[in-house]
């Protein structure tokens, strides 16, 4: 059913602005979730009727010291899910503050420990 | 001079808690800055147990559009168990969720009016609606919480002579749903209250990627039903309700039509459960593996699960996205420039559901 494509941080932003040009495309949202290592921020497009498009970014653990690039300038609709990745894994995206749901007091409640 | 006004948390208009911080220069609003997680619960940390118990645990998150979550949720995690439901379960689980957009959609007309003052609609909505939930507690035993809904199929039938009597009530709700849509379409007071009032234009809507009866009230023809059908819904005949108003009147709009096409489906349903055999639920030889994602169109609009299984009883990750969570930040540009009077009515017409926003 998924048929995640691995991309780069600039990939991203090329393929958003590729697809923000098409007026059927929706962003449906962003997805951390946390694999160990790393943390994999997935973008899930709808593309048309049927059809959807989902692209991964990889993001290696580096001790809480992560930065990607956001897609928030791009796709307005990516801003409350790139600050919950971002308050959830403790991956920081630019342009967006990083808090939304949670208290200041709260750092990160899905990253695990890396084994 | 320009003054800071602190719409909610509590607020009179909402039922739940939303904060909107209003920059005001007179009457007129300036700017507005949007804080949520009032009622954050951290569900998605709760969701890596028993994939079993998921289904109890999503039709928690929103007392309103409860059997779109947990039929959302085992969609997703049947993905990554590769499980085919039943076709009876199908037909069961398609019935329900048409209910509960009758429901839903009587709820938030109801509460639309009785931000504009007009309470005696809003009981006349909330009578109707109850015997929606009378329907819903023949058929499941439960009036708001269904629990109908397990990974691989439901756990209640629907015997002929229930199916009789859901018959039975769409003609009764369809004649209430007339003589509501009447009052409301005819009524000059709420179509000059409403008309011209926040106005969310087509092309906002589509950078916002906004779902449900505030895109289609925007003119972009978006329904989940038909861009990504699921359960039955590409053997029934459907097609998107939109309105091009892009304010107030047409989201309430789009929603009393709904109403008639959520009859409309449920008499198109029930036959179709005809000479199944009563088989509810499908047992899984597997464990839930892999990503797997589903989505479902509810009363508010489109709903997303993303699951992710280890090979274990208990899940990796779930992660929800809910209607608000794609409707609440297009409220910014809509509030920017209003009037403050308005902002109670153009909030309410976005049918907001903080407890799905905030999870």
């Amino acid at each position: 059913m998924m048929n995640v494509k691995i991309v780069t941080q600039q990939e991203i932003q090329d393929i958003a602005r590729r697809l923000k040009a098409s007026p059927e495309t929706r962003l449906i949202t962003i997805v951390g979730t946390d694999a160990g290592a790393n943390i994999e921020v997935t973008y899930f497009f709808h593309t048309g009727v049927g059809r959807t498009e989902e692209y991964r970014v990889v993001v290696p653990k580096q001790g809480g010291n992560e930065e990607i690039e956001g897609i928030s300038h791009i796709w307005p609709a990516a801003y409350v899910a790139e600050n919950e990745v971002s308050e959830m894994f403790g991956v920081k995206i630019k342009d967006v503050p990083g808090r939304f749901f949670l208290h200041g007091s709260i750092t990160a409640p899905l990253r695990r420990k890396t084994p | 001079m320009r003054s800071t006004i602190q719409f909610g948390p509590q607020h009179p208009v909402w039922i739940e808690p939303l904060r909107l911080k209003l920059t005001m220069d007179g009457e007129i609003v300036k700017d507005v800055e949007l804080e949520a997680g009032y009622v954050h619960r951290g569900l998605e940390k709760k969701f890596e147990w028993d994939y079993n118990k998921g289904a109890y645990l999503s039709e928690r998150i929103c007392g309103i559009c409860t059997q779109h979550h947990s039929t959302c949720y085992c969609l997703a995690v049947e993905g990554t168990m590769k499980l085919e439901i039943t076709r009876r379960a199908a037909v069961i689980r398609t019935i329900m969720l048409e209910l509960e957009r009758l429901h839903s959609h009587l709820l938030a007309i109801g509460l639309t009016l009785e931000a504009i003052g007009f309470e005696n609609l809003f009981m006349l909505c909330f009578r109707n609606r109850e015997i929606v939930l009378d329907v819903f507690e023949r058929t499941t035993g439960n009036r708001v919480l269904h629990g109908i809904n397990i990974v691989g199929g439901v756990t209640r039938n629907i015997g002929p002579e229930m199916a009789k009597e859901i018959m039975d009530f769409c003609d009764l709700i369809e004649k209430r749903c007339h003589d509501l849509e009447s009052m409301i379409a005819h009524s000059y007071t709420i179509r000059e209250r409403m008309k011209g009032v926040g106005v969310l234009t087509k092309q906002v809507a589509l950078d916002y990627s906004v779902v449900g009866p505030i895109a289609r009230g925007s003119g972009v023809p978006f329904d989940v039903r038909t861009a990504a059908p699921y359960l039955l819904y590409n053997e029934l005949k459907l097609k998107p309700i939109v309105e091009e108003g892009c304010d107030v009147w047409a989201r309430s709009i789009v929603r009393v039509r709904e109403l008639f096409q959520s009859i409309d489906l449920i008499r198109q349903l029930v036959p179709l459960l005809e000479g199944l055999p009563d088989e509810l639920a499908a047992k899984s030889k597997t464990l839930p593996e892999g990503d797997a994602f589903a989505r479902v169109e509810p009363p508010r609009g489109e709903l997303f699960y993303f699951a992710r299984g280890k090979k274990s009883k208990e899940m990796d990750r779930i992660k929800v996205r809910t209607s608000t969570y794609a409707n609440g930040p297009a409220l910014v540009p809509v509030i920017k420039g209003c009037h403050l009077a308005d902002v109670g009515v153009i909030t309410i017409s976005y049918d907001p559901c903080i407890g799905c926003f905030d999870r």
